[in-house]
């Protein structure tokens, strides 16, 4: 029964059906979402650990790799994270006394200068829904700002947003900061300007041109 | 050939969001999708933020200031507009090359959606906050739309033609440039400001220029030439621009 929730669950994650409410895919009208299928799950006794790993990860994937082809777009992405966030909330007790452990901490902002969020944001809630803690320190980052948070989650990933060639430069200077300070730091860029030439030369550790290509690599270096 | 007689202009306009309200299978093709395979509730959430529910939203407008005298250097390649050079690049001096006039031209949403959009994502429904947000930046190019009919109208009682719009951090053409293009606006025009990182605020605003001559003409986007795929023209082409 437990393993049929957490089909169910993940299926509703990747198809982005929040909730009992949400009248879309029309397949699932009318039946219980990702929030009530995550009570059921908890109520049937199935480790919290299980339906993040073996529901919401797996449902975020599929729609990630749906993306990374090309067969989805951003707004299902956004759909899938929904109902990820609403599954999620239930789990958050869980995350907070220690019973569930998350994959790493993921530290994200746009540059200093940028006032563009939307690109940060998805890959916030894509990273958060495979599994990571994310601290999500907003946009117009201040250098100093960012190295708080680093200093403040050791051993933690970052990662850095820009959506104008202007402020993709402001990237340099607090990717050599992170470097001369918190050593090994792994630090992954995006945003339309940037290239994966741009991050070699910068020093970042990764660039990726989606959401679901960053995961990838967080959860590699998470794993090494 | 000789100078054309063109006098100043200086264009303005406010619109509803009826009037700069974009197509549904434009707001679609920008999110990525070929309109009639969209997810139902894609389409679902954009037929609601077209709705024109939103309306107190929005803060549409847009203006013009014609510079009777421009020059295309293509060998630098370079475009002078009275005392301003701007560096724009080999492919855009290509496509404006025939240019004798520019057109500065500046638009917005106002800051009303995009404050929504985020407020969404804030509460937690990035779904539809990016809808919004979508939609916010083609409205602001339907209002471009509508300036650039009206600098038609202008140009073709002179007898010229148009170029394509061309923007800072478009075709090459480098967003720092923008300071440039603002210095030939009036302050403040269509109370949009402009930040040390050239960045525009309202930020669903646009900028740019039109070229007007009498061999000028519109082209196709030369998309092949630059490396912009997140651009919004790349990706609405070839529907969204009617008359290009």
């Amino acid at each position: 029964m437990s393993d049929d929730i957490l089909r169910r669950l993940s299926d509703c994650v990747e198809l982005g059906k929040a909730n009992a409410t949400s009248p879309f895919p029309p397949q699932l009208k009318g039946l219980p979402g990702a929030d009530e299928l995550c009570q059921q799950a908890l109520a049937a006794g199935v480790p919290p650990g299980d339906i993040l790993e073996k529901a919401l990860v797996v449902g975020m994937r599929r729609i990630g790799e749906k993306f990374g082809c090309g067969e989805a777009f951003v707004p299902e992405m956004l759909l899938s994270a929904r109902a990820m966030t609403a599954a999620m909330a239930h789990l958050r007790p869980f995350f907070a006394s220690g019973q569930v452990k998350r994959r790493g901490v993921f530290v994200i902002g746009t540059v200093q200068g940028d006032l563009h969020d939307i690109g940060k944001n998805i890959v916030a809630m894509v990273v958060e829904g495979a599994g990571w803690e994310v601290v999500d320190l907003g946009t117009d980052v201040k250098p100093e700002r960012l190295l708080s948070a680093v200093a403040a989650h050791p051993g933690c990933a970052v990662g850095l947003s820009a959506l104008l060639t202007t402020t993709m430069v402001n990237m340099e200077a607090i990717v050599r900061e992170i470097r001369e300070r918190h050593p090994g730091t792994q630090i992954l860029v995006g945003g339309a300007p940037v290239t994966a030439e741009f991050c070699r030369k910068i020093g970042a550790s990764h660039y990726s041109p989606d959401p679901h290509g960053a995961v990838r690599y967080l959860d590699s270096v998470a794993g090494a | 050939m000789p100078p054309v007689a063109l006098g100043p202009l200086t264009l303005h306009g406010r619109y509803s969001f009826a009037e700069a309200r974009p197509r549904e299978e434009d707001v679609l093709r920008v999110m990525g999708y070929v309109p009639l395979a969209a997810p139902a509730a894609v389409v679902a959430a954009v037929r609601g933020r077209l709705g024109g529910e939103d309306e107190a939203l929005w803060a549409i407008e847009g203006g013009a200031v014609l510079f009777p005298a421009a020059a295309v250097d293509a060998a630098e390649p370079a475009l002078a507009v009275e005392e301003v050079r701007f560096e724009v690049g080999r492919t855009l001096a290509g496509q404006l090359a025939g240019a004798e006039a520019v057109v500065v031209f500046l638009c917005t949403a106002g800051p009303g959606m995009e404050r929504r959009a985020r407020q969404l994502v804030a509460e937690g429904d990035p779904f539809t906050g990016f809808i919004a947000d979508a939609l916010a930046s083609l409205v602001v190019e339907r209002a471009a739309d509508l300036i650039e009919d009206r600098v038609r109208d202008h140009a073709e009682r002179c007898g010229l033609h148009l170029t394509n719009r061309y923007s800072p951090g478009y075709c090459g053409w480098r967003v720092e440039e923008q300071q440039k293009l603002f210095s030939l606006l009036p302050p403040g025009f269509c109370g949009v400001r402009l930040s040390d990182s050239s960045l525009m605020q309202p930020i669903k605003s646009v900028s740019g220029i039109i070229g007007l001559g009498r061999t000028v003409h519109r082209r196709a986007y030369a998309c092949h030439l630059c490396d912009l795929e997140s651009c919004l023209y790349r990706r609405l082409q070839p529907v969204a621009r009617a008359d290009g």
